[in-house]
């Protein structure tokens, strides 16, 4: 019944998410087509973090890694016919070299150490793409591809620049890998991630390989925030050092708590509500990051578990209600 | 040693607390403001000094009571992002009320000018007030700590919080007298700076990452690390300026990465 139920939210989710665009204006399926690479970047910080307990503050550097690989090579590859779907590929592959070699050296880190760690390094990347500037451009970061085509089979050519399009081509990346994130974390590695979350040691003494099941997690986390980073430059048609800047790790940071990090629709719920309160804040006033920040930190001190636990919780007290979950 | 001044403030905090205090830079930064206001009001910056570095510490310590205390227990992962929220805030604040351009402040009259050193060269006087007052405040905390009874306690509850409190330590005091003292130094560091970088709202960012590395390399919670770590750390970074002025900004990121793969709980931490 339970599941049932789960089920058919998400099929109204996706459902909505497929028909929404047909009466949005354009700026909306603009924001909304960003909410959805946050959520996809906010699920793969979830793999870290709320699955694995690993806290990292370097996030930034696999959707940076990931954003200029993709840009990279839309503009070196094979010249203006660099096919985007390529393109996307090699930024998810360079996202996740980047986590594997982010695992292989802070393998041994934990807790706050963990964090400086990953910090350090997305610095030291920060660093390079910044002074970097044959290749990236500087603090003037890169452009060019806006007036792409990307060919699909069987349906055709579409423009970037269609924001329609971009949307469903968004959305379908977001479908594949949150829901591949969802089978990661139900496969047996994804089991023992959880284990290590809540006793590194016995899942040890249990004869549990930690330190490669760690570096498998931010392998593939890696993975799914390159590809954002990918998806990311697709839409905002420019890359710059700023996707590399501790900010933007503190972004993600910030979605997963206020949507909840220790679950896994947490990230999701938090994508959406940052970038609209972003986006609304930011319209009416200049001083929107304050506004943001006491949010953050209100809820945190009534509700640490974000807006997913307090519907959650909202949930809970319905079935309660009804008399059907027993919990 | 300025760095210094701010980074022991925090790596106490920390050793006691387990938690990264973000808005610990902000009270440096608030500090320098504050040093910048009561100079335009009074143009005295000895009050400054005097004055800012109290309302520090009153601040910490309403930090503490007030946010830090109602949270702690539910992990210490909430408690790092609630001073983060708190960072945001203050900045935000700071820069609204302030503005975003930097401020001038200027350095009182007696230490205007500069000495000759036994060498010949000329030094600026204020740099050589930075050190000497550094020191002292240096030397007051190491005294503070090796030998008062507060400091005693201090150093109990960095040790072993759970242990100190059956053995009757007031925990819950030492804590808030740690964030009070770190806060104070925090202010110190505020005002002295003032008039040497003048005042902007983009301190805080500045200074966070360098108490970041400075804390993490010298290892977490030990202050005798942290000298030694702000020491190393603003060596090499003018050296980097001075030899390798290209990847200057990498080059303090790559010290963290190394010490970190070499020693991981950094170059004075206790082994977990």
């Amino acid at each position: 019944m339970k599941q049932n139920l789960k089920y058919a939210s998400i099929l109204l989710v996706v459902l909505l998410a497929i028909l929404l665009p047909l009466v949005m204006s354009k700026f909306q399926i603009y924001l909304v087509t960003q909410v959805i690479i946050y959520s996809i970047l906010g699920v793969s910080y979830y793999l870290l973090l709320g699955h694995t307990g690993l806290l990292s503050f370097g996030h930034a550097a696999f959707f940076g890694v990931g954003a200029y690989a993709a840009a990279l090579s839309l503009l070196h590859l094979a010249g203006p016919d660099t096919p985007i779907l390529l393109a996307i590929l090699v930024g998810a592959l360079a996202g996740m070299l980047c986590g594997l070699l982010f695992g292989l050296i802070v393998l041994r880190l934990t807790k706050i150490y963990l964090a400086f760690a990953t910090l350090a390094l997305s610095q030291m990347i920060w660093a390079v793409a910044w002074k970097w500037r044959d290749l990236t451009g500087g603090d003037d970061g890169l452009t060019g591809w806006a007036a792409r085509t990307v060919s699909m089979p069987l349906i055709g050519q579409f423009a970037l620049t269609n924001v329609t399009f971009s949307y469903y081509f968004v959305f379908f990346f977001a479908v594949l890998s949150i829901a591949l994130s969802w089978h990661f974390t139900k496969t047996s590695l994804g089991n023992t991630l959880a284990g290590i979350k809540v006793n590194s040691h016995r899942m040890g003494f249990l004869g549990v390989n930690v330190n490669k099941a760690k570096l498998m997690v931010f392998t593939f986390s890696g993975l799914i925030a390159g590809l954002s980073g990918a998806l990311f430059i697709l839409m905002k048609k420019m890359v710059s050092p700023h996707f590399l800047d501790m900010s933007t790790s503190f972004d993600v940071l910030i979605i997963s708590v206020i949507g909840g990090y220790a679950s896994f629709i947490g990230p999701i719920i938090g994508a959406f509500i940052y970038v609209y309160l972003v986006e609304y804040l930011s319209s009416f006033t200049e001083r929107w990051q304050l506004l943001v920040g006491a949010f953050f930190v209100l809820l945190l001190l009534f509700y640490p578990k974000g807006v997913a636990g307090i519907i959650g919780n909202a949930l809970r007290k319905v079935s309660f209600v009804s008399g059907k979950g027993k919990r | 040693m300025l760095v210094f001044l701010v980074a022991s403030g925090l790596t106490l905090v920390l050793g006691m607390m387990d938690i990264i205090n973000f808005a610990h830079a902000s009270i440096y930064m608030i500090g320098a403001f504050l040093c910048y206001q009561v100079t335009q009001w009074t143009s005295n910056f000895w009050l400054a000094l005097l004055v800012a570095p109290l309302v520090c510490a009153f601040l910490g310590i309403l930090l503490e009571r007030g946010l830090l205390r109602k949270i702690h227990g539910s992990g210490q992962l909430n408690e790092l992002l609630v001073t983060f929220g708190i960072a945001m805030v203050i900045t935000e604040v700071v820069s609204w009320i302030y503005g975003s351009s930097p401020l001038p402040v200027a350095a009182p009259v007696q230490l205007a000018g500069s000495c000759q050193l036994w060498s010949g060269t000329k030094y600026p006087l204020y740099r050589l007030f930075i050190l000497v007052l550094s020191g002292v405040v240096l030397a007051f905390m190491f005294y503070l700590l090796r030998k008062t009874r507060l400091g005693i306690s201090i150093r109990a509850c960095v040790e072993d919080g759970t242990m100190a409190n059956a053995l009757g330590t007031n925990v819950s005091f030492v804590l808030m007298a740690v964030m009070g003292i770190g806060a104070w130094l925090a202010g110190i560091a505020g005002v002295i700076v003032a008039p040497y970088l003048s005042v902007y709202s983009g301190m805080y960012n500045d200074m966070i990452m360098d108490c970041f590395a400075v804390i993490a390399v010298g290892g977490l919670g030990s202050l005798g690390g942290a000298l030694i770590a702000a020491l190393l750390v603003g060596q090499i970074q003018s050296f980097g300026v001075a030899f390798m002025p290209s990847i200057s900004i990498a080059i303090i990121y790559l010290f963290m990465v190394i010490v970190f793969t070499a020693k991981p709980t950094g170059l004075f931490g206790k082994k977990e």
